[in-house]
């Protein structure tokens, strides 16, 4: 072996394209299709968030019945900001549940008015300050974000008390931080433009119709009279342009292919934790199930 | 602690002990429901 790790191991490169409030656009490059699959499955699973995981009934004469309501509320999501202050209810060192392993929340509303009252997640009341209803945060204070519980038509109430846990979304869905984590590959589209140039107006419109996600674009009004490439990453690979070219007899009109070593990250959040949190926490867990090997290891070797 | 039944006919809460009929003392109705109990309950939001 002439080469030494060193020069084996690549640096994986990470470049922002977009962070917005609930989403961000990163691309991956310089590793493998594994380690960036791991990054996805990792921020869609073991991210951990709190989540409402008890919830305990004192009074409900709703339509809703019990055990429908507490699934509502556990799929509420919650600002886990400061995730790293809470401990597994599992590992902590309390009997059953302490402040640092869980938050309470309480729900207690009656109808007493004559129109039917909406019951949101505005109405969940937290004992802890941080730990809040996603849509109760003071930058999204309008209405539109409030998340419906449940109607109650006069007379009727509901009281209750809700405990959050902190949890992975292995254990159940409610505690994934990201709604969407998805990767793409990057798509390399050559248009052969001689070959272009020898097909007719109509036949260049219905090639570019072609496309069902509209990668290309082409208006025979334009002076230019071009077909363009309007966005690559709109391309799902679904190689419908390939076979309309060669039903044209033309099938190196255009070359499509897949670089297979950058990967394009969109990874959108629930409002639980801010979206570039959520890839730093993913990298965070995967280096340190990286290492817990590492030590394994080392310990079975001796 | 008696077991209560709320009459679905006229609203009258009566007892019902072990093999009387399911009855509604004031109506006759038949169908009679349990009330809910003032204990809490406790569930898992899953």
């Amino acid at each position: 072996m002439s080469q030494t790790v060193s020069q084996l191991t690549r640096q994986p490169e990470l470049e922002i394209l977009e962070i917005k409030n609930d989403s961000i656009i990163f691309i991956l490059s310089n590793t493998d299709i594994s380690v960036a699959n791991a990054l996805r499955r990792v921020m869609i699973a073991e991210v951990p968030t709190m989540c409402i995981d008890l919830v305990e009934f004192e009074s409900n004469n709703s339509v809703l019945c019990d055990e429908f309501i507490a699934h509502r509320l556990g799929l509420i999501p919650l600002v886990s900001d400061n995730i790293d202050k809470f401990c597994y209810t599992r590992d902590c060192s309390c009997s059953d549940r302490c402040d640092q392993c869980s938050v309470e929340l309480r729900l207690n509303v009656k109808c007493t008015e004559n129109r039917p009252r909406d019951v949101t997640s505005s109405d969940l009341l937290s004992q802890n300050s941080a730990v809040i209803p996603v849509s109760s945060q003071v930058t999204s204070s309008n209405s539109e974000q409030e998340i419906p519980i449940v109607k109650l038509r006069r007379g009727q109430e509901i009281k209750l008390r809700a405990i959050a846990k902190k949890g992975v979304g292995k254990e159940h869905a409610k505690w994934s931080p990201s709604c969407v984590a998805t990767y793409q590959f990057q798509p390399i589209i050559v248009l052969n433009q001689n070959r272009i140039d020898e097909l007719t107006d109509q036949q260049k419109e219905e090639w570019v119709g072609s496309c069902p996600t509209k990668v290309y674009s082409y208006s025979p009004h334009q002076s230019t009279q071009q077909v363009t490439i309007e966005d690559p990453l709109r391309c799902v690979y679904c190689l419908e342009c390939k076979k309309k070219a060669e039903s044209f007899g033309k099938p190196d009109l255009v070359h499509l292919e897949q670089k297979q070593d950058k990967f394009i990250f969109t990874v959108e959040s629930s409002g639980a934790l801010k979206p570039e949190d959520i890839v730093l926490y993913a990298i965070q867990i995967i280096k340190r199930k990286l290492t817990d090997i590492q030590g394994q290891m080392a310990e079975g070797m001796l | 602690m008696p077991c209560l039944y709320i009459c679905g006919e006229c609203g009258a809460e009566h007892e019902i002990k072990p093999k009387e009929p399911v009855k509604c003392k004031d109506c006759t109705h038949r169908i009679m429901y349990k009330k809910r109990t003032d204990k809490m309950i406790q569930f898992e939001a899953r």
